[in-house]
């Protein structure tokens, strides 16, 4: 079964009045398909109000499609009855850590999703414990989250979904108010909880660093999912990347730079590395 | 400046005091504070005072930290010994002018004094003592009967809980409006009361703006992770009654019943002051 099914899935925003009549409506999003299978890791890709924010929201049953239908491992969202466990199998990490820390000690807040869906009390401090292993901050397990950095607040937030014991998390600009070192603890936590655990992630950035460690990548413009295919099929494209306004990895932009220039080096490369080696060979 | 508030002071330390079930603290405080206005005799007074300096030196929170507590209420204090000294009426000692001061004004501004510092002393006891954390928890715990009339406790809880993780964020943010506002020009400092207030307008507005979309942010991040408010939810850190908490209300029972004594005693040996 798909994890996530999305088959035109559209949704407008309504501006309402003080009557309640609709005086505006934003389409955010026309027509997205996404199937994605159990254990991938997706990256989306796309400019300032394209509309991956309002597609994660989708994908947690924060909102339901306009058009469209959108099952997630086989439960349809629109329904009411399946809202519940919708958010028990997609857990969702938004952009700002301070915002989605509920709790004043890092394990309490770890606790907070376990405690919402009504475990044992033995269970929950087990799996507290090894949420917080999991994004390696259990020494952390007693401290305040406002005195944690950026980073190893975002962990603390990802060990709360952890805990809950999602088939897939959604994370939506995690690393966006983030330093390099933060962004890269974020990152390392996401592809070991992939790798290691096999869930599902759904990475939404602006990074096109984080993008390569993808299986597939995603990308959207004006509410609609323009490409879609693996890291090099996407960064071999840079000219039509640039028209979504978004960009390729440096070490892609140089390669395809010298592949202009004369240089013969193979298109999609993604890491330095890479280009080295092709550069190497070369010689 | 702002980042000197401090809410439900917490002196951290592992006395007996500090690991009591905070249902328990609550409920000894609140007897200290009722007994100190019902048995006003000064034997109970000095049952009082020994059952004070008994839970602050088992409390093991330095004394000055206690008489800190004093200091945001001492014109209160002030106030009420004047009141009381000058306006009890009775057999006046000292007569000076419009002023008169009489044995019965004495005596009731030395109870009241005490009174006062005696109920701030146990307060801030409790708090020094209790984390906010267990604060709330324990006060959903001893409100649940209210339920039953329809009162929302946990979410009262839940508000407090968030109350308290939000007010040091929120009191960081302050400071930086303020600043940015300060660079941009802005004055908080001179002027009388009025401007000073319509200083501050500046900073209120992006404040509130700001945590309008706190509330947004955070209310949809306790929806993803499931929450529908209390009900079928269960508890990480459940309140359970040890031994030494039955040990506590046992000795909060001989507290009580040695003050009814003071009581009885009194009726018949009247103390004169
Ligand atoms: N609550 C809302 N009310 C009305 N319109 C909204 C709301 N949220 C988003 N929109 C609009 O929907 C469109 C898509 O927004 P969305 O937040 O999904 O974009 P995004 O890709 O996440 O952008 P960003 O990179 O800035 O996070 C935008 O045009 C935005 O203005
Ligand atoms: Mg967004």
């Amino acid at each position: 079964m798909d994890m996530i099914n999305a088959s035109k899935i559209s949704y407008s925003y309504e501006r309402i009045d003080e009557e309640g009549n609709t005086t505006e409506r934003v389409a955010a999003l026309r027509g997205v398909d996404m199937q994605v299978q159990p254990g991938e890791f997706i990256a989306v890709l796309g400019a300032n109000g394209s509309g991956k924010s309002t597609l994660a929201r989708q994908l947690n049953a924060l909102i339901a499609p306009t058009e469209g239908t959108l099952y997630i491992d086989g439960m349809d969202t629109a329904k009411e009855e399946n809202v519940q466990n919708v958010r028990r199998t997609t857990g969702m990490v938004f952009q700002n850590p301070d915002n989605q820390i509920i709790a004043s000690v890092v394990e309490e807040d770890v606790g907070f999703g376990p405690e919402n869906l009504g475990l044992e009390c033995n269970t929950i401090w087990e799996r507290v414990e090894e949420s917080l292993k999991a994004v390696n901050l259990y020494a952390y397990r007693k401290a305040a989250p406002g005195k944690l950095s950026g980073g190893q607040k975002q962990r603390v937030a990802i060990a709360g979904i952890v805990a809950m014991r999602p088939k897939c998390i959604v994370l939506d600009e995690p690393t966006a108010m983030l330093d390099p070192k933060g962004r890269r603890e974020v990152i390392r936590t996401c592809r070991a909880l992939n790798e290691v655990e096999g869930v599902t992630i759904i990475l939404i950035t602006h990074y096109m660093e984080e993008a390569i460690y993808a299986d597939r990548i995603y990308c959207m413009d004006k509410g609609q999912v323009k490409l879609c295919g693996t890291p090099k099929e996407i960064f071999s494209r840079p000219e039509e990347l640039e028209a979504m306004q978004l960009d390729v990895p440096q070490a892609t932009k140089l390669g395809y730079e010298l592949k202009k220039a004369g240089v013969p080096v193979p298109d999609g490369i993604l890491t330095i590395e890479e280009l080295v080696e092709a550069l190497c060979c070369f010689h | 400046m702002l980042r000197e508030i401090t809410i439900g002071q917490y002196y951290p330390s592992n006395s007996i005091l500090h690991r009591l079930d905070a249902r328990v603290k609550i409920i000894g405080a609140l007897l200290f504070i009722v007994c100190l206005f019902v048995f006003h005799n000064p034997a109970g007074y000095a049952l009082s005072t020994l059952f004070l300096i008994s839970m602050i030196t088992v409390s093991k929170v330095p004394v000055f930290y206690i008489f800190r507590g004093i200091k945001p209420l001492v014109y209160l204090l002030l106030l009420t010994v004047i009141f009381n000294l000058f306006l009890v009426p009775g057999k006046y000692i000292v007569s000076w002018w419009i002023f008169h001061i009489s044995a019965e004004g004495v005596r009731m501004a030395v109870v009241m004094a005490l009174r006062l510092i005696y109920l701030i002393f146990g307060t801030s006891l409790l708090t020094f003592t209790t984390t906010p954390n267990n604060m709330t928890d324990a006060l959903e715990s001893l409100l649940k009967p209210l339920q039953a009339v329809k009162v929302p406790v946990h979410e009262i809880a839940m508000m407090m809980s968030i109350a308290l993780r939000f007010i040091p964020i929120l009191l960081e943010e302050t400071d930086k409006i303020m600043k940015a506002q300060t660079a941009r020009g802005a004055d908080f400092e001179s002027g009388n009361l009025i401007k000073k207030i319509k200083s501050l307008i500046p900073v209120l507005v992006p404040l509130f703006v700001s945590a309008f979309r706190r509330a947004n942010d955070l209310a949809l991040a306790m929806e993803a992770r499931c929450y529908t408010g209390g009900k079928g939810r269960t508890k990480m850190k459940p309140l359970q009654y040890q031994r030494r908490d039955y040990l506590a209300f046992l000795f909060f029972c001989v507290y009580l019943g040695m003050m009814i004594l003071t009581k009885i005693a009194d009726v018949k040996i009247p103390i004169r002051l």
